[in-house]
């Protein structure tokens, strides 16, 4: 079996995807929840609502990825972008990661880098013991 | 980047097709999207028309994508390894995307051949 596909007329053209995201505030957290792919289209619309979390003050966030089934580096971008935005004044917290998602956040050592919690009660536990 | 995402679909569903488990697929999906989003953002002068062809092939025991390109030369097998045990404060923003995609695939081989890029993933079925 054999196949090929051309992509011609290449240019840098972003384009956003339907990620879907909502959030929640709650006794000063803010919960994100994502569904979808994070991939290089998607990316984009993530970063504008973390940043517009961040640039509102909601430093201390937990980013419920339950319904997250694939994550690249465009995704981890921005959480590595996000998570130096409020260092030292909040925090982000990832919590319900699938395992695909989970193996790509192990690999590349961001388990060191960003708090994980199985469950958001414990999400919530860790940001109010900041 | 929407020609990535049709790239990455293309490869996902065919490799699908094969046999391959949902994990597999989604692993040399993840592979593919990184080496084309890579080419798109900086394989090209701002601009400038390029061209990216992804040929897929299943043999007997694995699935096979060749990613070429018209673009600079560049080997992503030369770029340097991240340090993954970097705390917060020292992490610099990119440099997964290779990384990863050699972690997803079992095999990657780069030739520079006819004025082309050409990367080969393989991946056991």
């Amino acid at each position: 079996m054999a196949a090929f596909y051309v992509g011609t007329g290449l240019r840098k053209r972003p384009k956003e995807g339907a990620l879907q995201i909502e959030t929640v505030f709650d006794e000063g957290l803010a919960i994100v929840s994502v569904a979808g792919k994070i991939d290089a289209i998607t990316s984009t619309a993530f970063e504008k609502a973390l940043g517009e979390l961040i640039d509102g003050g909601h430093g201390r966030m937990i980013l419920d990825l339950g319904d997250v089934d694939y994550v690249s580096s465009a995704g981890l971008r921005v959480l590595l972008m996000a998570a130096k935005r409020v260092h030292g004044r909040g925090a982000l917290v990832l919590t319900r990661l699938q395992p695909g998602v989970r193996e790509i956040v192990t690999l590349t050592g961001f388990d060191n880098v960003l708090p994980i919690e199985a469950e958001p009660e414990a999400a919530r536990a860790k940001l109010r013991g900041e | 980047m929407e020609h990535v995402a049709e790239m990455c679909e293309f490869v996902h569903s065919g490799a699908l097709e094969t046999g391959m488990g949902a994990e597999g697929a989604g692993r040399l999906r993840l592979a593919v999207e990184e080496v084309a989003s890579n080419i798109v953002r900086h394989g090209f002068a701002p601009g400038e028309e390029g061209e990216v062809r992804i040929d897929f092939e299943k043999a007997s025991s694995r699935v096979s994508v060749r990613v070429s390109d018209n673009g600079a030369p560049f080997n992503p097998l030369d770029f340097p390894r991240p340090d993954v045990s970097a705390p917060l404060d020292q992490r610099p923003v990119g440099g997964l995307g290779i990384f990863l995609t050699g972690k997803m695939v079992d095999d990657l081989r780069y030739e520079r051949k006819e004025g082309r890029n050409v990367l080969v993933l393989e991946k056991l079925l």
